[in-house]
């Protein structure tokens, strides 16, 4: 009772100060405002994209606040740091939940188990030039840009940045660092050998580099020769995009670019970071900080426009809050309202169970496993946090065979599509979903779903794999045909439905072996086209916006080709070039369109079994803290993820 | 004395060249290492970036070279720039990864050597004095259990029923208020409880076994003709103990420090890996997970060092405590 | 002739010896039973070990019964079917047994068929219930799997892991350290080096380290031979010294010069005429080494670097128990951990009681 009414009074008092911070100018508030800081919060223009409806809704704030983090760093007044148009926070719809204004301290606490790479503060930092409210792919929305357009045809989009908008140096962003990023990096064959496909007018080989155009200082142009509809999906969410491919720091980067650095310098930096002489491009890509090396050592001293800055790297990761972020709440605090971010290294998944239970995490998506969720649930209260069950934003665990492995007896055998069917029949799905999800999950209707032994066997005898005397099937080369999986020890799961794959394809005579690698000798192997099977997860049967549906593990040489236009790797046939096709039209398309295009991926999947999707509608457990405001079990768990820098910690 | 430590200091070096060609031929060893992966991965990427990250690694490595080229840089490295090379995990050169890891690692193995010692010399003592009686029973059945639980077993039971019971989550070496304070007093006084799992893990096969050497070596001491002898003449029961078995006994134990210490280390890189701790232990199996082979080559080098360097402490400790060893240790 | 009196004299004097060692002389059939479990596990295991209850997963062991619900006794006891649901608040599953649902058990039940030592094909259990219901005397894993067969399975690898692991270091030990002993000079220097060589590096990272060398395409049979040959390529350094040490004065002793003297070559003086005069001890010595072995191989199982599943070892079962999640609700898929603590148990008290006795006139 009492805290609704402090809540409105709160409520007036600031509606009132922000009228008459709006009238006069130069109040106490808004100390050394030489610009008028009264603009609209979040404007996009054209294109089906229009400023949410919660941002919309609400009274424009005319005077910003800090955290009391800052008071006494003699940095300039608040209203100086952010941009003339702060953006009004969107990232979360309103059916996710109700918007609360947050209170501004406190630490948010994570663990991870990998010694650089902390995904879930990654997702947090992620921020892309325009962005989806709740990843849902509906809207396009401007995030970093102020603005954009979009011409008639599709062919042109014009982007405006905040004016005033600064890196977490407190140097202002302007149309020279997109130009640095796209002019000297990306079309810089030296530093990008192989031009980004997605950058390319067509996902094919009559797809030619965008066209790239300063207007003026804040404005830019990106022109394609053909119609690409779905750009700014792609900028916005495809591939987790950060701001940074189109847009760098230059004042920080030039110093190792070869085009801008003196050279005795540069050989000086070149040499301190131990590379062989003249080699500036190994220089740059390790100086270099990409969105998904946000948390990697390398981060320290560069400039960001996410809403932490890195401060302490080694077994505890520390970041703080970018005193120059963007974005503002509808009170016209400048977010986020959590001051720091730790992130804790631990050994093994026991470790983040443990300090989840003692309350010594305060937000954990990666690593929380349905299995793990039972205790986790029971200590609750004790430990002062909650889970909540939101959906998973792609699968959980595919069954990959490599379709492009170099063995002639193993390629011609996976390759037979019904080799792949049997394998697909003698799956029995609702055991998976029991067992792996514990009936947190629903067998998936891309693939057969009824397992059928006898019409399995059958046509493993079509293709030709013989049974010898024990009973196990011979390959086309006479040895006996092993499916050997690898798969990674980051996920407990991976190995449980490796472990009930093995039995349920054991009626087909089929040898199946387990063997679980460390994660980044896992990612290593696929890269290097070393694995011959393996469990992994896909974005693409969840999210139709995205393109991952596991090319690159099931057909590594296949998906090469593919990106590179033809230059690397090996072509596929027909069936699987007619799905890269497939997929790759999405991004032209809109979105009820797309929705349609999907259904015919699903097909194209469901005919061919190129990899086996058991399940889909998965719940994805996330262990919070309790305390923490602007969170709930709606929606996808990676889109709250994605909003970290809303979340505040209720007193 | 000098004569005898430069001997003894000599005899090192050899050893010390056998354990790194060991250690070297253990990096070589396994097909599809990370480093070969990797190389794998970027010829078959094979854009110029990546050639020229082949080539870096490539000189680096000197891998166009033959073996045992490659084991003289490795080795150039290693003494002339104390470079053990990079970590490919943690993008950072293998000596920064090791540094207070390592200091921790020996914390730990002496401090659960000296409690093992504290602990099970006068169990020992006890238990040989009182032969076959309802203690010594008790104490070599505890003795024997110790032997009998894998410590990585109870490691995880330990702590959670401490955090079933209490409440508290020993997750590390420090609480989290202090995991990340520069060294003073009062994180080492935190230090204190949450070592107190580890070392009576690392320790309980340890004291185990020594309970049994020291009984053991006691029996035999005791047995012989001067204790007879004294007894015989009178000398108080105590005194006669204290005097003569139990310094003749406790003599030798301090040589097998040199057999204890690989063991504790032994023991401390997996309760560690279970535990969390953050010593060499989870770095090592890590490193060796992916197949990191570099840095968990660097790891078992210098563990192996530290050993080497242990036993010469001890036994020049010996030396001095014993005159025997040091005039006729020279010529054995 | 009169050898063999004097050896059979020592025979006997060592078992009167070892019969006064309690521990010791329960110890010996207990572990004789042990291995013969695991030599019949297929006879005596209910179920197999791969068997999925897709309705059982992580279920808690039932209990042999022999009062029904009505109160009634049974002569021959049953078990109850369980009801599982799970609580979408909890996301437990619970189990409560189905008094409707009952199943005798019986000895000699028709199961799933098994290969018997690996070639009689039978499927004949000595006990179980009929038509494939559930038996779970130790619970059930997240498969559904039972847990007792399982470990009955697993002793297959962790019982013969011990006795394989240390005879092949018995033959290491053996014929390096008499090699050393026996010829003296530069030969036992350079072995002595060797020796200390291999001590000064630490076991368990060294193992660990060669045992994540084993190529990951090898099988389950390749990587338990291989670990065999890890582990006593490390661990031979003890033997070997004890047999160097004792040569080294036999070799002084007058019997050998006679072999010598008469022309007997080395090989036949180490293995016919020294080797046999401290059996005792090599026994000792590696009875105390089994339990080692088997807790090495145990701890790489548990840490992925040795046999990993779908082979079945304790070290790999257990490896399943090891989350905090089993503790608190799945206590029983602790069972292995009881039965490799019993079995090191029960070697050390042998290995003690097999000490004692081999100094007989002590």
């Amino acid at each position: 009772m009492f805290n609704k009414k402090s809540a409105v009074v709160f409520l007036v008092l600031t509606l009132i100060v922000a009228l008459l911070a709006g009238c006069y100018g130069n109040s106490a508030n808004v100390t050394s405002g030489n610009e008028p800081s009264s603009s609209p919060a979040a404007g996009g223009s054209s294109a089906g994209a229009s400023p949410s409806a919660s941002a919309s809704a609400v009274a424009a704030p005319g005077s910003f606040k800090q955290s009391p983090f800052f008071d006494g760093k003699s940095l300039p007044p608040v209203a100086d740091r952010l941009p003339k148009a702060p953006k009004l926070t969107n990232e979360v719809p309103d059916s996710f939940y109700k918007y609360e204004i947050g209170t501004y301290g406190g630490t948010l606490r994570t663990v991870r188990l990998d010694p650089v790479n902390d995904a879930d503060l990654f997702i947090i930092q992620n921020e892309p030039l325009v962005n989806t409210p709740g990843m849902l792919g509906e809207e396009v929305t401007p995030n970093i840009v102020q603005s954009y357009e979009v011409s008639d045809d599709q062919k042109q989009f014009t982007f405006t940045l905040r004016d005033g908008l600064k890196w977490s140096d407190g140097v202002p962003v302007t149309t020279e660092d997109v130009r640095f990023a796209v002019e000297d990096v990306i079309f810089n064959p030296e530093l990008t050998p192989i031009f980004p496909l997605w950058l390319k007018s067509a996902a094919d080989e009559t797809g030619t580099p965008f066209k790239f155009e300063v207007v003026d200082n804040l404005t830019f142009k990106i022109s394609f020769d053909k119609p690409y509809g779905g750009f700014l999906l792609q900028l916005a969410w495809q591939g987790w995009r950060g701001y940074n491919d189109l847009l760098k720091p230059k004042h920080y980067l030039e110093k190792f670019h070869k085009k801008y650095a003196d050279p005795a310098e540069l050989e000086k930096s070149i040499k301190e970071a131990g590379f062989a002489q003249g080699d500036w491009v190994q220089l740059f890509t390790s100086k270099d900080l990409l969105n998904t090396e946000a948390t990697y050592p390398k981060a320290l001293g560069f400039p960001v426009l996410s809403p932490y800055v890195l401060t302490k790297t080694g077994d505890v990761i520390e970041f703080e809050r970018n005193p120059y972020y963007f974005k503002i709440d509808a009170a016209g605090n400048q977010l986020p309202y959590i001051d720091k971010l730790q992130s804790t290294l631990v050994q093994n998944t026991e470790m983040v169970n443990l300090k989840i239970l003692a309350g010594e995490v305060d937000h954990s998506y990666e690593f929380l496993s349905i299995p793990n969720v039972p205790l986790i649930k029971e200590k609750e209260s004790e430990g002062g946090f909650k889970v909540y069950l939101n959906t998973l934003h792609r699968t959980a665990n595919d069954i990959h065979l490599n379709l492009t492995y170099n063995d002639e007896a193993w390629r011609k055998t996976v390759r037979d599509v019904r080799f792949r069917k049997a394998l697909d029949l003698a799956l029995d799905k609702d055991e998976i979903a029991d067992t792996v999800f514990y009936g947190f999950a629903k067998p998936s209707s891309i693939e057969n779903t009824k397992r059928n032994l006898d019409e399995a066997n059958k046509l493993l005898d079509e293709v030709g794999l013989k049974k010898d005397a024990s009973g196990y099937r011979i390959g086309l080369d006479g040895k006996r045909f092993t499916i050997p999986f690898e798969v990674s020890s980051q996920f407990a799961d991976f190995a449980t439905l490796g472990e009930l794959v093995i039995e349920q394809w054991k009626p087909l005579g089929i040898e199946v072996t387990l063997k679980q690698i460390d994660a980044k000798l896992y990612d290593t192997r696929n890269k290097a086209n070393e694995l011959k099977a393996t469990i992994m997860f896909t974005p693409g049967p969840v999210q139709w916006v995205r393109e991952q549906w596991g090319q690159n593990i099931w057909a590594p040489l296949w998906d090469q080709w593919w990106n590179s236009g033809g230059k690397k790797g090996e072509e596929p046939p027909k069936e699987a070039l007619e799905l890269f096709k497939l997929i790759a039209s999405l991004r032209e398309l809109p979105q009820a369109e797309a929705l349609k295009k999907r259904e015919e991926i699903r097909k194209n999947i469901g005919d061919n079994y190129w990899y086996f999707i058991h399940s889909e509608d998965i719940a994805a457990p996330v262990a919070v803290n309790a305390r923490i405001g602007n969170i709930s079990d709606t929606g996808w768990g990676i889109a709250h993820n994605f909003a970290g820098e809303q979340w505040f910690f209720k007193s | 004395m000098l004569s005898y430590i430069g001997f003894r200091v000599l005899q090192v070096i050899p050893l010390l060249f056998a354990i790194s060609v060991i250690v070297f031929i253990i990096i070589q060893l396994p097909p599809g290492d990370f480093l070969t992966s990797y190389v794998d991965q970027l010829k078959l990427s094979g854009n110029d970036v990546d050639e020229s990250m082949i080539m870096n690694l490539t000189s680096q490595y000197a891998l166009d070279k033959p073996l045992y080229m490659q084991y003289f840089i490795w080795m150039k490295n290693i003494l002339l720039h104390a470079d053990f090379g990079t970590s490919f995990q943690y993008k950072m050169p293998v000596s920064a990864v090791i540094g207070e890891r390592l200091l921790l690692t020996m914390a730990i193995s002496f401090i659960s050597m000296v409690v093992i010692w504290l602990i099970a010399i006068p169990i020992g003592i006890y238990s040989s004095t009182h032969p076959y009686s309802p203690m010594d029973y008790a104490f070599s059945l505890i003795g024997f259990i110790g032997l009998a639980i894998p410590g990585f077993l109870i490691a995880l039971i330990l702590i959670y029923t401490v955090y079933s019971q209490t409440g508290v989550a020993i997750t590390g070496l420090s609480s989290p208020a202090y995991a990340e304070a520069p060294w003073s007093m009062a994180k080492v006084w935190d230090m204190v409880p949450r070592m107190i799992i580890p070392v009576v893990i690392i320790g309980l096969s340890g004291t185990a076994g020594l309970i049994r050497v020291t009984r053991g070596m006691m029996l035999d001491e005791l047995s012989k003709q001067y204790v007879t002898t004294a007894r015989a003449k009178g000398l108080s029961e105590r005194k006669l103990l204290w005097k003569y078995p139990v310094r003749t006994a406790v003599n030798p134990l301090i040589s097998t420090v040199g057999w204890t210490l690989p063991t504790l280390i032994s023991g401390e890189a997996i309760v560690s890996i279970v535990l969390n701790l953050p010593t060499t232990g989870p770095i090592l199996l890590n490193a060796l997970m992916v197949q990191d082979m570099y840095l968990a080559g660097s790891f078992i080098l210098i563990l192996s060092v530290l050993t080497v360097l242990g036993t010469l402490l001890s036994d020049i400790l010996l030396a001095v405590l014993d005159p025997r060893i040091r005039y006729g240790g020279a010529s054995a | 002739m009169s050898r063999s009196y004097e050896t059979s004299s020592q025979w006997r004097l060592m078992w009167r010896k070892f019969k006064k060692h309690r521990l010791a002389l329960i110890a010996l059939p207990l572990l004789l039973l042990l291995y013969l479990t695991a030599v019949f596990c297929g006879f005596l295991a209910p179920n197999l070990p791969e068997t999925r209850f897709v309705d059982y997963k992580n279920s808690p062991p039932q209990k042999l019964r022999f009062v029904d619900e009505e109160g009634k006794f049974h002569l021959r006891p049953f078990v109850y079917g369980y009801k599982m649901e799970i609580d979408k608040e909890s996301f437990r599953r619970t189990f409560t047994a189905d008094t409707a649902r009952k199943y005798p058990v019986h000895l000699f039940v028709k199961g799933d068929s098994y290969k018997l030592l690996g070639f009689i094909k039978s499927d004949v259990h000595l006990f179980g219930v009929k038509d494939g219901n559930p038996l779970f005397l130790m619970g059930t894993d997240k498969l559904g799997r039972d847990l007792f067969s399982r470990i009955l399975y697993g002793s297959r690898i962790s019982l013969s892991f011990g006795m394989a692991g240390v005879a092949l270091t018995l033959v290491f030990g053996v014929i390096i350290g008499g090699i050393s002993g026996y010829f003296g000079g530069w030969v036992d220097t350079v072995i002595q080096r060797l020796i200390d060589l291999l001590i000064s590096i630490p076991t368990i990272p060294l193992w660990m380290a060669l045992a994540a060398a084993l190529p990951r395409t090898w099988s389950t049979a390749q990587l338990y031979l291989g670990m065999i040959v890890i582990f006593s390529l490390i661990d031979w350094t003890g033997l070997a010294r004890v047999v160097r040490g004792k040569l080294l004065s036999l070799r002084e002793e007058d019997f050998t010069m006679a072999a010598r003297l008469s022309g007997a070559s080395h090989a036949r003086i180490i293995f016919r005429h020294l080797l046999p005069s401290f059996y005792s001890y090599l026994i000792v010595t590696t009875t105390m080494a089994i339990p080692t072995t088997i807790l090495g191989e145990t701890a790489l199982s548990f840490l992925g670097l040795g046999i990993q599943a779908p082979a079945v070892s304790w070290g790999v079962l257990l490896k399943d128990a090891q989350t905090l999640q089993t503790l608190a609700h799945q206590p029983w898929l602790l069972w292995p951990a009881a039965f490799i603590v019993l079995t090191v148990l029960l070697f050390n008290f042998l290995g003690d009681g097999l000490r004692d006795a081999a100094d007989p006139y002590k």
